[in-house]
């Protein structure tokens, strides 16, 4: 894996990769800067524009948008103390006090070092572990990936809903049964098509995609009108602060690794990532009431991670076909939209895919490391233009992106009844990212469960005897019962009582 | 999101509705072919499209069922009706709400009014130039005239250049 990544690095640095590869990270860094727009959002109207592309070229082109939109917040943070994404808020909370201090050059060179160094982390653990993960997979029956996607939907639901994990996992059902509409492959049956033609072949993922990322954020941005916004104009040395980052190198290590693992955990995506190592970085630094002030550890903790998550979230993807993130959800559903099919076999179709990957964010993080700086002075200028301009733009966009996929007006509606729909839910509490986790597994978990039962004659014994089957079920039982207070109350005096005695 | 105690209300009237919902599936589930011979072999159980939908429908009950006890249990159902009533009178206050309400109103009648009524591009320009025109153009003083101008060049140039690429580059006609 590792020499066939080497070779890759060099095969795919054509003249036209590259830049395709330098354009689409610079629109990632400009997306991901831009308060409002996600990196979700970024890889799925740009994969609307690179459907007609060839595969690899397509690919680099998403990558680069999605580092560039993973790493683009950090300017916004910094500079405006607005964050483009929930993420970059880690990063906001010290860096825009280092940018009041004078300091704005120092800290976005710091972010971006960080978020190269991060991407890093997540390549060595996509050359390191798909291999593995790919030897696991294949031991994988039908009842192992039923209960993958059953899981998969849960811990997303449980890790990002904001109010209660049960709503997480009804967002996660919905997904799921959404994905059941259509005909079905076993029996060719039409299920909840109510007749309707456009209905029979499924609901396209692209439009639920761009319906529930983009019109949510576009109403949820221009509901309060623009807020008043203070951007720090005055850059200073764009020189990173080296003995900071050298002096955290192990604090450094973590929030790679938070990042990376995080990323593997189906859904759940950067956000978590920052702000899980912020919180760690914090906790563990011999001044924890230094973060908070400005603090550049703090942004480093949060860039590292959110980045480390990248690689995290795409080997799932590539060896499993189960989405580590949001934007990598975008990305399987670029994939299949390519005729690739994501999983333990892609190893034997396309076996040098997953190297092809890992070099393709290498380039993508170097592109970051030499754009990320040049670009801070156009971020300062692309940062004035008001949110009132961007986001009837960006409807308009999200729109031409899902007539554009199937070429017809259904997706258009769809993509709007799922905007509303998403909005709807968000206020009360349901996110999204168990919808689109749903969506994409669904019919993974359908035709898996009843081919294992068909297998096993009807009978549901291999479920409970198969260890890899068994290790899902206890990481299901587990997941959900942690969600009980009674579970939770039974732990905690439980670890107490020991405590005690 | 809402606030919590609001947030609880509307979680008593929406579990609620996801409890039926759960339910009608599980009808629907019933009533998809179980045991047919409708493949030309005798299908089980196990095979059925229905299995799929039931599964799905039980655990979305289960859960609604969950998320209507906490509601239940935290705020009950008393004053459901007089909040909606006091919020739906707040309404004309509810700048908030008011510019949601006209978002989707405007994006909805793009969609199934806009398109396909005339030149794309055209209509396009339009919505855009109205969208931008209620959220930035407020408050402007004297960059109005500016900011007019403005709008009239971006409502102009993003579709016309989008509907550019899509269709001389990406080989995709306009709705």
């Amino acid at each position: 894996m590792l020499q066939s990544f080497f070779v890759q690095l060099v095969e795919i640095a054509t003249p036209i990769n590259m830049l395709v590869m330098v354009s689409a990270t610079a629109l990632g860094i400009i997306f991901g800067a831009l308060p409002g727009l996600t990196a979700t959002l970024a890889v799925a109207l740009l994969s609307t524009l690179t459907f007609g592309f060839s595969t690899e070229l397509a690919m680099v082109a998403l990558i680069g948008a999605y580092v560039g939109a993973i790493y683009g917040p950090a300017h916004s943070s910094i500079l405006l103390g607005i964050p483009g994404s929930a993420a970059g808020a880690a990063t906001a909370i010290d860096g825009h006090i280092l940018a009041k201090q004078g300091k704005s050059g120092q800290a976005i060179a710091t972010a971006t070092l960080a978020s190269v160094i991060g991407t890093i982390f997540g390549i060595i653990a996509m050359v390191l572990l798909s291999p593995f993960l790919v030897e696991l997979a294949l031991n994988f029956t039908s009842i192992e990936f039923f209960l993958l996607a059953l899981f998969g939907v849960l811990i997303c639901g449980s890790l990002t809903a904001p109010d209660m994990p049960v709503k997480g996992w009804i967002a996660g059902i919905f997904g799921l049964m959404l994905a059941g509409i259509g005909i079905e492959t076993i029996q060719g049956f039409q299920r909840f098509t109510f007749g309707n033609p456009n209905l029979a072949g499924g609901i396209d993922v692209v439009p639920v995609i761009l319906g529930g990322f983009a019109l949510p954020q576009v109403f949820r941005v221009l509901r309060d009108r623009e807020m008043k916004q203070t951007i720090v104009t005055n850059i200073g040395s764009l020189m990173p602060d080296w003995l900071a980052i050298w002096r955290n190198k192990f604090g450094v290590m973590r929030s790679g690794a938070i990042g990376v693992g995080v990323g593997v955990i189906p859904g759940v995506g950067e956000d978590i990532a920052a702000w899980a190592s912020y919180d760690a970085a914090r906790k563990l630094d011999p001044k924890p009431e230094s973060f908070g002030t400005g603090n550049i550890r703090g942004v480093v903790a949060s860039e590292t991670a959110n980045n480390a998550c990248i690689g995290g979230a795409i080997i799932p993807v590539l060896t499993l076909g189960v989405p580590g993130s949001p934007p990598a959800a975008m990305l399987l559903g670029a994939l299949n939209l390519h005729g690739v099919r994501p999983g333990p076999m892609l190893s034997f179709e396309f076996p040098n895919f997953i190297p092809q990957m890992a070099a393709m964010l290498a380039w993508a993080s170097l592109t970051v490391l030499v754009l990320g700086l040049l670009m801070v002075r156009i971020s300062v200028q692309v940062l004035r233009i008001p949110t009132a301009i961007l986001m009837p733009v960006v409807a308009f966009l999200a729109v031409l992106g899902s007539y554009s996929l199937g070429l017809n007006m259904f997706n258009i509606y769809m993509m709007f009844f799922f905007g509303v729909v998403v909005y709807l839910l968000e206020e009360i509490g349901y996110p999204i990212a168990p919808v689109v986790i749903g969506l994409l597994l669904g019919n993974m978990a359908d035709v898996s469960l009843r081919r294992a039962l068909l297998a096993s004659g009807g009978s549901v014994e291999p479920f409970f005897t198969r260890p890899l089957a068994i290790l899902f079920l206890a990481l299901i039982i587990i997941s959900l019962s942690f969600q009980s207070t009674f579970v939770r109350n039974l732990f905690s005096r439980t670890f107490r009582r020991r405590a005690k005695v | 999101m809402l606030p919590e105690r609001a947030r609880r209300k509307a979680d008593i009237v929406f579990s609620s509705f996801m409890i039926v919902f759960g339910l009608v599936m599980l009808y629907s589930a019933s009533q998809m072919p179980w045991s047919s011979a409708r493949t030309g072999g005798g299908s089980q159980w196990y095979l059925s499209p229905g299995l799929y939908p039931a599964i799905l429908g039980t655990l979305l009950v289960i859960f609604s069922a969950r998320v209507l006890m906490t509601a239940w249990r935290e705020v009950g159902p008393s004053d459901i009706a007089t909040m909606f009533i006091g919020w739906v009178r707040a309404l004309p206050r509810n700048r908030g709400v008011q510019n949601v309400i006209f978002m989707m109103v405007l994006v909805g009648v793009y969609i199934f009014f806009g398109i396909g009524s005339g030149d794309f591009r055209l209509v396009s320009a339009v919505f855009l130039f109205l969208f931008i025109a209620a959220f930035w153009w407020p408050d402007s003083g004297k960059q109005l005239p500016l900011k007019i101008a403005s709008t009239a060049v971006i409502a102009a140039v993003v579709p016309t250049l989008m509907a550019y690429i899509f269709t001389t580059h990406l080989f995709v006609p306009m709705p």
